[in-house]
């Protein structure tokens, strides 16, 4: 089998690729799948630890994993639209609805 | 601000680099790995183990739905005529 | 019977404390309510009754120990005393400590540490000069509690306030008691702070008086200053013996500790300093400012705290540092302190004498009288603290009983002085208002313009035969206080006098030479001022109109006019019943023989000690002081402001009295406005300037300076902390506004930072 180690350390280095898109990049959709990758660098996280004992536990939190990742992409596309739809645009730096 | 800019880069790739670090080389991977269970397992643990999580799953993705279906709907006014009018002109 | 006696003597502090707040909540009740007022006096017939069953309480107590202790002597021949002393050895004669009583109530405080507890405990204490003093207090607080019933009752300017005054006036007695009763100096030093606490209330009783407040003021600030130095003193005492209880401070196992380190000096310095405490609270010089001033406080407070009671706390302190003097192994080591005490009780005696010549307002004379005769007993305890520490110990008890007999001679006399002063004020007071109130035309309640002192002498005069019961105990009191012979005070005086010059007589006791001196001009003073007060007051014609209206008419102020007017005069009894001896512990049980013990008594009043021979120069001593006491000044008095009264005649053991002063008045021709109107009179106006003085430190030295760093601490320090929260607050409440840019990028990398946070806590956790 793989050394875990491997699989560990590509969890890690898509979970730090993941928040430096997040935290760089100025197009919306763009963060949401930096979103998406953080996640999943969590899922491989999961199932590497379930190869290791055995144990389908790991695997079942990984299934809830990406469920919710699945419905928060959902929500986070139908919020994109409608920002679009009022705004023109999905430019994060000009959208500053929150400001005090 | 600018500042904790650098500060926020700067900290995300020393924290990359120690968590590769750290994850890797920990103790609890030091046993024998005892190979991945199987699909039916998975399965049986979903279904009857995990029946409640499974059940919420399936509620949750399904009000996601119903929320992205009504944040994407359509208010011009042409097409809340269609709709006044049964769904016709 | 002396078991249960015993058992209640802890009763006699409480009852009055507790009463207090009793009377403050229940008056805070019923304050204005015409039952409240005429029947139950405000709160006066509840602390006349407590006082009463305090004093029946003290009787009891007093008598279950003098039956438990010194035994009844009944009829010996020659009031054969001498051997009595012989027996015992010499430091038990004056720190007996009866040993039955005072272990019969110990309350200690329980503590996990039981050496604390030892020392902190409230226990009781008896021996023969608090049991004396325990008398003196209930008796007086009763008396002087039903003199207020109808001195403060019956003035409208008191009206509903009084319960506040009937509270403070029981809390006081508490206090009073307590430090009699004490058994270590601890408890002492407390019940000493709550009677200077009652003191500042009461004299500051009518509170939106300014003179008043000022009074209350410099009465506490001053004893105050003595305080401090008392509680130096215990400190030290503390230090050198590790607890302040009476019985095991003066053991000789602890003194012989303190010798063995070589600790006498500081010793000395420790009773030194609680000396000074002593002086503030019986005003002497230089602490005496706050005595006069004292009495803007009501006259009842006048009698109780400053002539009667908390003024003789300095004394009882001084009384119980004695025994120190009295031990052998401290011989000698403490004689500097004995002649300080010496030397400052003969200077205030004949300061305060001068002062009192020119004063016209009735309540000061008497305040000075107080100073004088005060110090009177200082000097006697300074003699006898010399005597007893060089080694004369006969001379010395004698010395100490003598001002033990003082202090309750001049209590019972002062007290009575002032309730009789307190008298004539309140039936001035009455006379004006009724001639005032007369002239019909004008019907306001109060009145401004009301600038009659009724407690001014030159306003006064001729009052003797309208006031008969007044005038007589007036006339006793002062007789007392002068030292005619066979009544009252003269036991006392010639007493201290002939010991104090006894004292200077022996080897090396020349320094003694100035206070006797000054004790024996002192006498002659106090001859002339107190018979200058009577005659201006009660003889002559009177000076203003009101002196003619003056009718003595109030309830409740005659009855203990009388009843101390017959104490007094009863102290021949007391004396003939070897009191002197008996209060000093040194010899001589309380005999019954009343006549063998009143020819004893007069043989000893000329000579200190055991043997019967009658030394000249003492002899020559005490005929010197009653000639000038009885009849060097008050014939001068009677000389400047005898005279007939005009209308009423005067009761006949009055009459004489009166006649007696008008002859001399016709016949002299002393006149003394030289005097009068000389600088010296001036500056004895002025107190000798020497409250000017402490007055202009206070202010320029001290209060100005200090007031001056405590408002730039308060601005800089304490007022810069708290902008300095404000300001930085504001600061990091900005700061943090201005994260909230509202960009959704911001937002993330603060989420990435709180990624990162949480990130090194695993890690350093880990």
């Amino acid at each position: 089998m793989i050394d875990p180690t491997y699989a560990i350390g590509l969890g890690a280095i898509l979970f730090t690729i993941g928040l430096w898109g997040a935290f760089t990049n100025k197009n919306a959709i763009i963060v949401l799948m930096c979103a998406e990758l953080i996640l999943n660098a969590v899922n491989i996280n999961f199932i590497a630890a379930a190869a290791q004992y055995g144990d389908v536990t790991g695997w079942v939190y990984a299934v809830i994993a990406i469920a919710i990742a699945a419905a928060e992409v959902a929500i986070g596309l139908a919020i994109f639209l409608s920002l679009y739809s009022q705004r023109e645009t999905i430019n994060l730096d000009e959208v500053r609805l929150l400001k005090n | 601000m600018k500042l904790l800019n650098s500060l926020a880069y700067f900290g995300l790739i020393v924290m990359g680099l120690v968590i590769i670090a750290t994850v890797s080389t920990d103790s609890i991977w030091e046993d024998e790995a005892q190979g991945s269970p199987t699909t039916g397992e998975l399965a049986n643990a979903l279904l009857l183990d995990w029946p409640f999580a499974f059940l919420m799953l399936g509620v949750l993705l399904a009000m996601a739905l119903v929320g992205a279906a009504y944040l994407v709907r359509d208010e011009r006014k042409e097409n809340l005529e269609w709709e006044i009018n049964g769904g016709e002109l | 019977m002396m078991m249960s006696a015993i058992d209640y003597a802890l009763l006699i502090p409480i009852i009055p404390i507790v009463a207090f707040p009793v009377i403050l909540f229940i008056g805070q009740m019923f304050n204005g309510m015409p039952s409240w007022r005429k029947a139950w006096k405000e709160g006066g017939t509840i602390a006349v009754v407590v006082l009463g069953v305090v004093l029946g309480l003290s009787l009891s107590l007093i008598s279950g120990y003098i039956g438990a202790v010194s035994g009844w002597d009944a009829g010996n021949a020659n009031g054969d005393v001498s051997a009595h002393s012989a027996t015992e050895s010499n430091d038990d004669a004056v720190s007996a400590n009866v040993g039955e009583y005072d272990s019969w109530i110990n309350f200690h405080i329980t503590d996990g540490d039981n050496l604390i507890s030892e020392s902190f405990g409230f226990g009781i204490y008896l021996d023969h000069a608090s049991v004396m003093l325990l008398f003196v207090a209930s008796f007086l607080c009763l008396m002087i509690g039903i003199f207020s019933l109808g001195y403060m009752n019956t003035d409208e300017i008191n009206l509903d306030r009084n319960h506040r005054f009937y509270a403070e006036f029981l809390l006081f007695s508490a206090g009073m008691f307590g430090m009699v009763l004490a058994d270590d100096f601890l408890w002492l030093f407390i019940f000493w702070e709550i009677m200077g606490l009652c003191s500042y209330l009461l004299i500051g009783f009518y509170y939106d008086k300014p003179s008043a407040a000022y009074a209350a003021k410099k009465a506490f600030l001053t004893t105050r200053v003595g305080d401090v130095f008392l509680f130096i003193g215990l400190l030290m005492m503390w230090n050198l013996f590790n607890s302040l209880e009476f019985a095991t401070v003066w053991s000789d196992a602890a003194i012989a500790q303190v010798v063995a380190d070589g600790n006498q000096g500081q010793l000395h310095l420790a009773l030194g300093m609680m000396f000074i405490g002593a002086v503030g609270k019986s005003a002497q010089f230089p602490l005496h400012v706050w005595l006069p001033d004292a009495m803007e406080g009501p006259t009842p407070v006048s009698a109780l705290i400053h002539a009667a009671t908390m003024v003789n706390a300095g004394l009882y302190l001084v009384v119980r540092m004695i025994p120190f003097f009295a031990n052998d192994q401290l011989a000698g080591d403490l004689s500097t302190l004995a002649l300080t005490i010496a030397w400052i009780g003969g200077f205030t005696a004949v300061f305060a004498a001068l002062i009192a010549f020119v004063q016209k307002d009735i309540k000061k004379v008497l305040a000075y009288s107080t100073m004088s005769q005060l110090a009177y007993i200082f000097t006697g305890l300074g003699a006898a603290a010399w005597l007893l520490n060089n080694g004369h110990t006969t001379a010395g008890l004698f010395a100490f009983g003598a001002s033990l007999f003082h202090l309750f001679n001049h209590a019972m006399a002062k007290g009575m002085l002032f309730m009789a002063s307190g008298s004539v004020i309140h039936e001035m007071h009455h006379a004006h208002h009724k001639i005032n109130h007369s002239h019909g035309d004008h019907d306001d309640g109060h009145h401004e313009e009301d600038h009659f002192d009724a407690q001014d002498m030159t306003n006064m005069g001729g009052l003797a035969g309208k006031m008969p019961i007044t005038a007589t105990a007036m006339a006793v009191g002062s007789m007392s206080i002068i030292g005619i012979p066979l009544i009252g005070g003269f036991w006392s005086k010639e007493g201290i006098i002939a010991s104090t010059w006894k004292a200077a007589l022996t080897d090396g006791g020349f320094l003694l030479f100035g206070p006797a001196l000054l004790l024996l001009i002192g006498a002659g003073m106090t001859g002339f001022y107190m018979s200058r007060m009577w005659f201006m007051t009660f003889a002559g014609k009177a000076n203003t109109p009101v002196a003619d209206e003056v009718v003595e008419d109030t309830p409740f102020i005659p009855i203990p006019l009388v009843i101390l007017t017959f104490m007094t005069l009863g102290a021949i009894v007391l004396a003939s019943m070897h009191f002197i001896g008996w209060a000093s512990e040194g010899f001589g049980h309380l005999s019954l023989d009343i006549v063998s013990g009143l020819v004893h008594e007069l043989k000893h009043a000329f000579l200190p000690g055991g043997d019967d021979s009658v030394s000249s120069i003492l002899f020559l001593v005490t005929m010197l002081t009653i000639f000038l006491s009885m009849i060097v000044g008050p014939f001068t008095a009677m000389a400047l402001y005898g005279g007939r009264l005009d209308a009423y005649k005067a009761k006949p053991w009055l009459q004489w009295l009166i006649r007696l002063s008008h002859k001399v008045n016709s016949r002299s021709h002393f006149d003394n406005t030289a005097w009068a109107e000389s600088s010296l009179a001036e500056a004895l106006d002025k107190r000798l300037y020497i409250d000017d003085f402490y007055d202009n430190i206070c202010e320029k030295w001290i209060v100005v300076p200090f007031a001056n760093i405590c408002a730039w601490f308060d601005r800089r320090v304490i007022d810069g902390a708290v902008k300095g929260i404000e300001y930085g607050s504001q600061e990091t409440s900005t700061y943090i506004r201005s994260l909230t840019t509202g960009s959704a990028r911001d937002y993330i990398m603060m989420a990435v930072l709180g990624i990162f946070a949480i990130f090194l806590l695993i890690w350093g956790v880990a």
